[in-house]
C-alpha cells in the first residue's frame, strides 16, 4: 500500500552495470511493498531500532522494480559519501532499511488527467523511476503514446533499461537513445553517439505544445531541459521533474 | 537481575495481563442493578499491553504502531492510503476539506458550491460543508433504511451541485448504484461517511471504497476503539496527498515525525514566492490544522483491528437477536430494513414507533431508561431545527423532510456492540414487552 513505511531488508543481489553504477535488488521481510510507478524509497545502511528510535541518515532512490515484483530493485550511481559507503559496505545477504514509498512523480496520474501524450526525458540512472511504468504497461496503444529521450554516458547503461525494449508493442515507442561514447563491443541496442541536447528533442517531436513533459537526471541537467523547454514555449505546468539534492 | 530492555517488556506485559484480570474481572450482568448500554468499549489484556509497549517507546506521536495500524486497516478495506487523525469527526473535516484543495485545479470545490447531505444524522457530517461556505442541500431519508431515497437526489442536483457527503446510517450502507449513477452522471466528488460502517459491504465491497474519499470513527461507540480516533482513507493520490497536508498544520513536507528531508529535495525546492531553497519543512501548501493521533492510540487499534471480524459477527448477531424480538412488534414499530444487495455491519437497531402505536417515543424511551436501558435517537433528528443552524443559508431538494421530520419524532435505536448479550437482550425486549402490555 502506498501509506509509507519502514522496513527491513536483505540485499539479494547486486550487478555492476558500469563503472561506479549498480543495480541492487532487494527483499524485504513480510508482505509485498505496494507503490505505484515512480515513486522513491529511502535507504539507510546503519540500523534502525523501530522502538522509539530515530531514522538514521538515508539516501533518496527511484523505485526501479514493477510494483508485481517480489524484489524491489534501485540503480545507483556513486557520486558521494553515501553511494561510496553503499558500493564499500553493501554486499549480499547485508541488512538495509528502507522506508517507502513517496513521490508523486506518477505518470498514470497525469495521463489519466487526459493527458494523451508523453515525453520522457532521462538522463544516466535518471531512467529508473520510468521502468516500473514501462513494465506495468501492455498495450500498444499505450506505447503509441510515448517519447522517450534517454541519454548516458557509456552504452552499457542502456541494459538497465532492458525491460522496456523487450516487448512487442514497445515497436509502438518512438524511442531516442543517446551515448556519450561508443563501444562497439554493445551493439544491443541501437543509438545515437552524442550527448542529448534540448533541440533534438523540440525538433523530434510534433504538437509540442500538447504534450505533457517528465524529466528525470542529475540536477544540472535537469535545470537545462527544464529551462530549455520552457524557453520553447512549453508551459511550465506541463513539464514534470523528479529532482533531488 | 534483569537488565535487558526486553526481558522488561515482556515482564510488564505479563503483570499488565494479571492487572487486567484483577480491574477488568468479567462480573455477571444483573438485570436488577445493572445497566444495558448502548455500546462500549469491549477489549482484553492485549489492548492494555499494546498500549502501555507503546507508552515504553515514550516516542509518542506517530511511530510503528501507528504504521501497523494503517496497514491492517488498508488490508482490511483494501484500500491505499489510511491516514488516521483524533476523531471521525476530524476525518470529516479533513475529507471534505481535501477537496477544496489547490492540487484538484478546476475541479476543487469553492465557497458557494452546493453539496448534497441529510438532515437526519450527525453534526459533523454537516459543519465542514458550512465551514467552508458551501450550501448544503438537503434530501429525505427513507423510514426503515434510514439512508437518503435515491429517486429524490437528482432531484437535488443543480448545476451549482459538485459533491455529495452523505453518511451510512448506523451501518446499513446507502444504494451506491443509484448514488454512484449520479455522481458519474454529473462528475460530483463523492464522500463517504463511514463512520458508523466499518465492515458493512454493498454488493460485496466495503463501503467507503465506491467514492472519492472515505472517513471513520474509533470513538470507544463505534466498532472499533482508540479512545479517541478517526481516519481518513482512499485510492487517489491527489486526495490522499492534500488530506495528509490538510492533516499536518497545512504543510507540504511529508516528513513523519523526527524526520527530516524524507522529499530529499529539502532545501533545494521553490514554492509560492519563497526564496529559493527556503525549508520545506515550514513550507505550507494548504491552510491546515493538526489532527494526529499518538501512537499510543494507534497501539489500541493494531488489537483492536485484530478483533473487527469477530465484533462484526457479535454485531450482527444482535442485530438478528432484536429483529426476532420486534418482529411480533410490526403493529407498533417500522422494523430497520438493510438496503437491497448490502450486508451491513450494524452500528444499532434502529425503530420507529407507528403513530398509532398508543404510546410515543418519548414515552418508551423514558421507560426503558428508568429501567437503565439505554437507548439514543437518531443523532441530530433533523438537523436543521437545531439551534445551531439556525442562520446557517441551505436547500431543501423538491420532495421536502417528510420522512425527517418523521423519524426526528418517531425513531430511537438500541446498541448491537458486541458487549451486549443475550441475556440483555432478552430482558429489554421484557420490559418492552410489559411496556406494551401495560
Amino acid at each position: 500500500m502506498p501509506n509509507p513505511i519502514k522496513v527491513k531488508a536483505t540485499v539479494d543481489k547486486i550487478i555492476s552495470v558500469s563503472h561506479k553504477v549498480y543495480k541492487l535488488l532487494l527483499r524485504t521481510s513480510g508482505r509485498k511493498q505496494r507503490f505505484h510507478p515512480g515513486q522513491f524509497l529511502h535507504l539507510a545502511i546503519d540500523d534502525y531500532d523501530p522502538m522509539g528510535g530515530f531514522w538514521p541518515d538515508s539516501r533518496v532512490f527511484s523505485i526501479a522494480s514493477s510494483p508485481s515484483s517480489q524484489l524491489i530493485e534501485i540503480i545507483y550511481s556513486v557520486k558521494g559519501s553515501f553511494t561510496a559507503r553503499m558500493e564499500n559496505e553493501l554486499m549480499v545477504s547485508s541488512q538495509v532499511w528502507l522506508k517507502l514509498p513517496y513521490g508523486d512523480f506518477i505518470i498514470n496520474n497525469f495521463i489519466n488527467e487526459g493527458n494523451n501524450q508523453v515525453v520522457i526525458i532521462a538522463g544516466g540512472t535518471g531512467i529508473s523511476p520510468f521502468i516500473p511504468f514501462f513494465s506495468n504497461l501492455n498495450d500498444f496503444y499505450s506505447y503509441s503514446k510515448i517519447y522517450l529521450f534517454w541519454g548516458v554516458k557509456s552504452p552499457e547503461v542502456f541494459s538497465i533499461g532492458d525491460s522496456i525494449f523487450s516487448h512487442d508493442s514497445k515497436s509502438a515507442l518512438n524511442l531516442h537513445l543517446f551515448s556519450e561514447t561508443e563501444d562497439t563491443t554493445q551493439n544491443a541496442y541501437s543509438y545515437n553517439i552524442g550527448m542529448l541536447q534540448g533541440d533534438l528533442i523540440i525538433n523530434a517531436i510534433t504538437n509540442r505544445e500538447d504534450k505533457i513533459y517528465f524529466i528525470s537526471g542529475p540536477p544540472e541537467m535537469i535545470t537545462y531541459f527544464k529551462e530549455f523547454l520552457i524557453d520553447a514555449g512549453i508551459t511550465e505546468s506541463k513539464i514534470i521533474i523528479d529532482n533531488w539534492e | 537481575m534483569i537488565n535487558d530492555e526486553l526481558e522488561l517488556r515482556d515482564k510488564i506485559s505479563k503483570l499488565i495481563e494479571e492487572f487486567y484480570h484483577i480491574k477488568f474481572k468479567e462480573q455477571k450482568w444483573n438485570p436488577a442493578n445493572d445497566p444495558v448500554r448502548y455500546a462500549g468499549r469491549v477489549f482484553d489484556e492485549k489492548e492494555l499491553q499494546s498500549l502501555v509497549d507503546s507508552s515504553l517507546d515514550f516516542w509518542l506521536t506517530a511511530g510503528r504502531y501507528s504504521q501497523e495500524f494503517e496497514s491492517l486497516f488498508a488490508d482490511f478495506l483494501d484500500v491505499d492510503y489510511v491516514l488516521p487523525v483524533n476523531s471521525g469527526s476530524s476525518a470529516n473535516l479533513v475529507a471534505f476539506s481535501a477537496l477544496t484543495s489547490p492540487l484538484l485545479r478546476e475541479r476543487r470545490l469553492k465557497a458557494g458550491d452546493e453539496v448534497i447531505t441529510a438532515s437526519a444524522g450527525f453534526p459533523t457530517t454537516l459543519n465542514p460543508i458550512i465551514q467552508h461556505g458551501m450550501i448544503p442541500v438537503f434530501v429525505d431519508i427513507k423510514i426503515g433504511t434510514y439512508n437518503i431515497d435515491p429517486e429524490e437526489l437528482e432531484r437535488a442536483i443543480t448545476p451549482k451541485t459538485k459533491a455529495i457527503f452523505l453518511a451510512h446510517t448506523l451501518g446499513n450502507p446507502y444504494d451506491l448504484d443509484a448514488v454512484m449513477a449520479v455522481v458519474k452522471k454529473h462528475n460530483l466528488w463523492l464522500i463517504e461517511d463511514c463512520c458508523d460502517a466499518l465492515g458493512s459491504k454493498y454488493k460485496g465491497q466495503h463501503v467507503g471504497t465506491f467514492g472519492h474519499i472515505a472517513t471513520c470513527s474509533f470513538y470507544p461507540a463505534h466498532h472499533i476503539t482508540m479512545g479517541e480516533g478517526g481516519c481518513i482513507f482512499t485510492n487517489n493520490d491527489i486526495l490522499a496527498k492534500a488530506a495528509l497536508s490538510i492533516r499536518d498544520w497545512g504543510r507540504d513536507c511529508y516528513c513523519s515525525s523526527g524526520e527530516s528531508n524524507t522529499c530529499g529535495k529539502r532545501f533545494s525546492g521553490t514554492y509560492g514566492t519563497l526564496p529559493k531553497g527556503y525549508d520545506h519543512k515550514y513550507v505550507y501548501s494548504h491552510i491546515g490544522y493538526n489532527l494526529k493521533i499518538t501512537d499510543m492510540q494507534a497501539a489500541i487499534g493494531v488489537e483492536q483491528m485484530k478483533k473487527l471480524p469477530e465484533f462484526i459477527k457479535r454485531r450482527k448477531e444482535n442485530f438478528k437477536a432484536w429483529e426476532k424480538g420486534f418482529r411480533k412488534w410490526e403493529k407498533y414499530f417500522i422494523l430497520p430494513e438493510a438496503t437491497e444487495k448490502s450486508d451491513p455491519s450494524w452500528f444499532a437497531y434502529p425503530v420507529s414507533v407507528k403513530p398509532a402505536a398508543g404510546f410515543t417515543r418519548t414515552e418508551l424511551v423514558s421507560h426503558l431508561n428508568q429501567n437503565k436501558i439505554e437507548t439514543r435517537n437518531l443523532f441530530g433528528g433533523s438537523l436543521i431545527r437545531q439551534p445551531a443552524y439556525a442562520d446557517i443559508e441551505y436547500k431543501v431538494a423538491a420532495g421536502g423532510l417528510k420522512n425527517t421530520d418523521f423519524s426526528m419524532n418517531n425513531t430511537f435505536f438500541l446498541g448491537v456492540y458486541p458487549g451486549l448479550t443475550n441475556e440483555m437482550i432478552t430482558h429489554v425486549l421484557g420490559v418492552i414487552d410489559k411496556f406494551i402490555g401495560d
